[in-house]
């Protein structure tokens, strides 16, 4: 009996843990809803092709440059080239870019990449 | 008996499970690094005469591989379709004839579909008119022919002057197929199928101006359409659209001025001389074949041919017509 009124299964306190798991919950969900499909994106211009990446989630990209393959990471919201065949590897020591604007170049791979607002308010495409 | 000797009190169970719940949901937003992720990708490219782009929501483990299967599908049926490749239509001009059994399906379902636009369109919308757009030099070297030799194209051209017998589609000597005001619109369709099929969540295929996109409502991507002002530079509206076509046919795409008169690349098939009046006609349809053709047959029948489209080959027609003294006039319709 003593050990009943010593060890009950919870205690008023014990509602801090929920109310914070819960807590925890709702920042990360808000976090994760509001994150703006694309308030941010990284453009990948390679050539004639434009490769888009919203800047939500971690991941390595590998695009075909002139060169080679290049391999480009995205990480906590940066973006940055991480490797490139290139000689100079001006680019790769560029690192992380993470602001709308910043632009890291590779000459050689005719590659670059670019951080980007939301760019949808442009059309997609024109019929003429 | 101490507590040490009751084993793991029910509490601390309960909190230890809350805590592995926590580092659980903590690093659910991290992606393993070459984890697949949506991406978009757009390319632009040389095609059909004119420029295409290609836009592509695919996983970033396939979205190259598609766009670049886009892009040789499209360099193969304008080998094929196009006026200036050497494949099927071009055999088909050169012999003046072809077993239907031997015909593509490409090819089969644009002839067929020229047909119904043909009969629907009151003649307007013609692609047996390749002698008349040979005389006019359209759209590498735009001359103004004599009268002489556009009643010589008027008379070996049109619809009248294709007929099946048994097996076998006859042209007339002379005549000649020019699929110009369909296959732009066509390739769109046929290369965004291909790219859906291929795996796309969304993509969008514009040739020439001539539109088809649409992707799954998952993929949350709607795409952004603009309209060429016709006597501007700038846009004239943008619309958006979850899926779709739209296709544009205007007088300021390839053109001449010779004496003060504007001659466009849009023939009159009933006349042989370039259509009036028409700045330019927008067509909104399920279908960029459709849309294509409606937008070049509307171009030459103006508001009255516009009025009678049946509703179930458009969603919206825009026409800008101009008149004698410049002025211009927006005319619209919405199907029911």
């Amino acid at each position: 009996m003593s050990s009943d009124r010593e060890y009950p299964l919870f205690r008023p306190a014990d509602l801090a843990i929920p109310l914070f798991l819960v807590l925890v919950f709702l920042v990360l969900g808000i976090g994760s809803s509001s994150a703006p499909r694309g308030d941010l994106f990284l453009e990948i211009h390679a050539g004639e092709t434009t490769m888009t990446v919203p800047m939500v989630s971690d991941s390595v990209l590998l695009v075909e440059g002139n060169l080679g393959q290049m391999e480009i990471r995205l990480q906590g919201g940066r973006a940055r080239i991480a490797s490139s065949p290139c000689p100079g590897q001006d680019c790769v020591r560029q690192g992380w870019l993470t602001r709308p604007g910043d632009m890291s170049v590779c000459v050689p791979s005719g590659v670059f990449i670019v951080i980007s607002c939301d760019g949808r308010s442009a059309p997609d495409a024109v019929s003429y | 008996m101490t507590s040490s000797s009751r084993g793991i009190r029910p509490r601390t169970v309960v909190l230890l499970l809350m805590l592995s719940l926590l580092a659980a949901v903590a690093v659910r937003p991290m992606i393993r690094p070459g984890s697949p992720v949506l991406v978009e990708v757009r390319r632009r490219t040389p095609v059909l005469g004119t420029y295409a782009t290609y836009i592509v929501v695919a996983d970033s483990g396939s979205a190259g591989r598609i766009l670049a299967s886009m892009d040789s599908l499209a360099r193969i049926l304008d080998d094929e379709l196009g006026i200036y490749g050497t494949g099927e239509l071009s055999r088909i001009n050169s012999a003046g004839r072809a077993h239907i059994s031997d015909l593509s399906a490409d090819m089969e379902y644009l002839l067929e579909t020229s047909l119904l636009l043909s009969e629907v369109t009151d003649s307007l919308f013609d692609p047996a008119i390749g002698a008349l757009v040979s005389v006019w030099g359209f759209p590498r070297q735009p001359v103004l022919p004599d009268s002489a030799e556009i009643d010589s194209a008027l008379a070996v051209s049109g619809l009248a002057h294709l007929r099946i017998e048994g097996d076998t589609l006859f042209l007339d000597e002379g005549t000649l197929l020019d699929l110009g005001a369909v296959a732009k619109g066509y390739v769109s369709d046929r290369i965004y199928s291909h790219a859906r099929r291929s795996g796309a969540a969304a993509a969008l295929v514009e040739i020439g101006g001539e539109i088809r996109c649409g992707g799954d409502p998952s993929a949350g991507r709607t795409w952004r359409l603009a309209v060429r002002d016709p006597r501007g530079e700038g846009t004239l509206e943008i619309m958006e659209m979850d899926s779709g076509a739209m296709a544009t046919s205007g007088d300021y795409e390839s053109f001449f001025i010779k004496d003060g008169r504007r001659y466009c690349h849009i023939l009159d098939p009933r006349t042989g001389y370039p259509e009036t009046g028409t700045a330019s006609v927008t067509v909104v349809s399920h279908s960029a074949s459709i849309a294509d053709a409606l937008a070049t047959a509307i171009s030459v029948g103006g508001v009255t041919l516009a009025g009678t489209v049946p509703d179930s080959l458009f969603t919206l027609m825009i026409v800008i017509t101009e008149d004698e003294t410049g002025a211009i006039e927006q005319w619209r319709r919405e199907a029911r």
